[in-house]
């Protein structure tokens, strides 16, 4: 920094929703004072109430509010605040944004832009990345001519490979290679299709990955030549490709590759020169091979799994980092502790092909118990806008092991109650219980797989009780209707003597949901 | 009104419960499913809970109505027991006549009004009046939560009206397209 180091005395969240929220819980355990933005249907959002001022920014649409350099930095102004934190998604990777905000001589709780940067195009980031000797997914960048050529080149790689038409998609024109054997007949056919399909036959050569796993490792750096990693997250549980239940440590990484994979992905921070928060993420294929996907330049969704096996708060190391302090938890970490998992519970329906159901919520009641968090950014009466993203809340469990976590999680989201929209908490439920889930053997493909199944959830005893209830729910609202009409009779006010509209005044209609 | 019978269905399968109070407001019920008797303890609690002992097993159980809020012959609901869903279909047997004599005149004539099943915008229209279309067939798609969602015709047959323009605001429940 240009005037010695950083204070971060009052921090502006440029984000909305449990981020915002999550962000700020921490500031207050700082003693930080807050600044909130919000647009019109945000008014009352619960990250609006919770920070210590709050600035209107615009109408719904985020490309007019939340995404709005220029207003964040002049609220930043009004404020006083002299960091911001970016949360994650809109403009969190947004390097335009970093320097706007180093440029107004606050602090960006973030990444320095160049990294960004650095991260943001694919094939850049993959060059830099083979630099560093941090493994990529085999392939070529570009198409290949000559079949003895391309062959010598799925030998050295390996097989099984994937031959995709370089102007391709749809499937059209990709051939998936399992032995030396199949390539001639593969290389032709695939050739040939790309020639129809999109009157181009060049055709380029990946690894393909079976079963492939997406692992992830947190890492940190601080202005101090500090790089750590906090192990890894699993996030194979996607919808979408977006991820719906991850957990930490994964099921199928071993110590040696956990420490392989936290060194690989400090080493892809350094060649970045790295500050802060971020996270390597990896394919992982069948056979433990590890390959680089991406950077994550921000704080995850996923963060609340770390913070459980680490006992850390990732916001607060954050926090200090940006204050050019070094990394609160001095050394590399050895080892975490136990096993937590995460379920993002969102406005979806997931028997309805995912489709989204915003709405007023009507009733809300968060899991509770041991070991149980909850970080959401809704309450009871807020209605969850058509406009923003549908995941609602997180709810997170740790136990020693993780069958204990799994156990919990799965009771806690058992108590996570929503009425007035509809939620996807059963479907997580459901997901938590699959026999591939349960075992830890799952991959990418495991929701396509549960939906194809559709196992057999609830019994004959749940069927039997929810009709009685409901028979019983329905008997009560129609006794009551009966009831306030008697209760006219001894008052004077019997419905004789009323006009129509106040006998349907009287009768109050029951509140539904 | 001291019984009430009960049609429901759930997964295409129908059952009757009859509910009867004896005559007595005082927690405790008769019950009649597909004629197997329980005695049952059940308890109405704020924001639709109900509270059910059976044999002194103990059900926690949410009741959230999924049909239209202002049709009084709709009678979807989520119930929630332990932890698991049950989507149901349930009416009193008054009602349920009612409701049948509303809608064998409706699907006589054959007429499918296609609705948004949330609040969003109408991202694209797929088909034009006049257009005839297969059952499955995309007809619409609603943008909401920065997702699409493909709307497909539960029926083949011709498109009659297309009620909303492309980018136009709908509620839930919006009318968009009617098939007949």
């Amino acid at each position: 920094m240009k005037n010695g180091q950083p204070k971060v005395t009052k921090v502006l969240v440029a984000n909305r929703g449990e981020i915002a929220v999550r962000v700020m819980r921490t500031c207050r355990e700082m003693g930080i004072p807050t600044v909130a933005v919000y647009s019109d249907p945000d008014r009352v959002a619960l990250h609006t109430r919770y920070a210590t001022e709050a600035y209107h920014i615009g109408p719904a649409s985020p490309s007019e509010s939340y995404l709005r350099i220029d207003k964040l930095l002049d609220v930043a102004k009004r404020s006083g605040a002299d960091a911001i934190h970016p949360g994650y998604g809109f403009l969190s990777e947004n390097s335009e944004f970093a320097r706007a905000v180093a440029d107004a001589g606050l602090t960006f709780i973030g990444p320095p832009p160049e990294a960004m940067d650095a991260m943001a195009t694919k094939t850049m980031a993959r060059q830099l990345m083979a630099k560093a000797d941090v493994p990529i997914v085999p392939g070529l960048e570009e198409g290949i001519d000559d079949e003895a050529e391309a062959k010598a080149y799925a030998v050295k790689i390996g097989f099984p490979v994937m031959l995709k038409a370089s102007a391709g998609g749809g499937g059209k024109g990709m051939r998936k290679v399992d032995r030396a054997e199949d390539f001639a007949s593969a290389w032709r056919a695939a050739r040939s299709e790309a020639a129809k399909s999109f009157g181009n036959d060049e055709v380029y050569i990946e690894k393909f990955l079976e079963k492939p796993r997406h692992i992830e490792i947190q890492v940190f750096a601080d202005g101090h030549g500090n790089v750590h990693h906090l192990f890894e997250r699993e996030c194979s549980v996607q919808r979408r490709h977006q991820k719906l239940i991850e957990e930490a440590p994964s099921p199928f990484v071993t110590p040696e590759m956990r420490k392989e994979m936290g060194e690989v992905a400090c080493r892809a921070a350094r060649a970045v020169n790295y500050l802060g928060a971020g996270t390597v993420e990896f394919l992982v294929d069948a056979h433990r091979n590890f390959y680089f996907m991406e950077m994550n330049t921000r704080l995850q969704v996923e963060h609340p799994v770390t913070e459980m096996i680490t006992g850390f708060d990732l916001v607060e190391a954050q926090i200090r980092v940006a204050r050019g302090e070094a990394l609160p938890w001095g050394n590399q970490p050895q080892s975490q502790r136990g096993w937590a998992v995460e379920a993002r519970v969102c406005a979806e329906d997931a028997m309805n092909n995912f489709v989204p159901t915003p709405g007023v919520i009507r009733h809300f009641r968060t899991a509770e118990g041991p070991y149980v968090r909850n970080d959401t950014g809704v309450y009871r009466g807020f209605e969850v806008s058509m406009d923003y993203d549908p995941m609602i809340a997180k709810v997170i469990a740790w136990g020693p092991d993780r069958q204990t976590a799994i156990q919990r999680l799965d009771r806690a989201l058992a108590e996570f109650t929503v009425k007035g929209i509809t939620v996807n908490s059963q479907f997580l439920r459901q997901i938590l219980q699959y026999k591939e889930f349960k075992e830890g053997h799952y991959d990418t493909g495991i929701i396509q797989r549960f939906q194809d199944e559709q196992p057999q959830w609830f019994t004959e005893e749940h069927e039997q009780v929810a009709m009685m209830a409901a028979a019983f729910f329905l008997f009560e609202e129609e006794q009551r209707k009966g009831a306030r009409v008697v209760t006219g009779q001894g008052t004077g006010t019997s419905g004789r003597d009323l006009h129509a509209w106040q006998r349907s005044v009287g009768v109050r209609p029951p509140f539904r949901w | 009104m001291r019984s009430m019978k009960f049609i429901a269905e759930i997964g295409g399968r129908s059952h009757t419960i009859e509910v009867d109070n004896h005559g007595a407001d005082d927690g405790y019920y008769t019950m009649v499913v597909d004629g197997e008797r329980h005695e049952v303890d059940a308890q109405l609690l704020r924001s639709h809970i109900v509270s059910v002992l059976i044999d002194h097993k103990s059900y926690d159980v949410d009741i959230e109505k999924s049909g239209k809020l202002d049709d009084t012959l709709d009678g979807r609901m989520k119930v929630r027991v332990r932890g698991r869903v049950v989507n149901l279909d349930i009416l009193s047997e008054r009602r349920k006549k009612m409701k049948e004599a509303a809608t064998a005149h409706l699907s006589q004539s054959g007429v499918v009004n296609i609705e948004s099943p949330m609040p969003g915008k109408v991202f694209k229209m797929l088909v034009k009046e006049g257009d005839e279309v297969e059952e499955g067939q995309g007809v619409v798609v609603v943008e909401a939560m920065k997702m699409e969602n493909e709307l497909k015709s539960p029926k083949a047959g011709t498109v009659t009206s297309v009620k909303v323009n492309e980018g136009q605001a709908v509620d839930a429940g919006t009318s968009l397209v009617i098939i007949e």
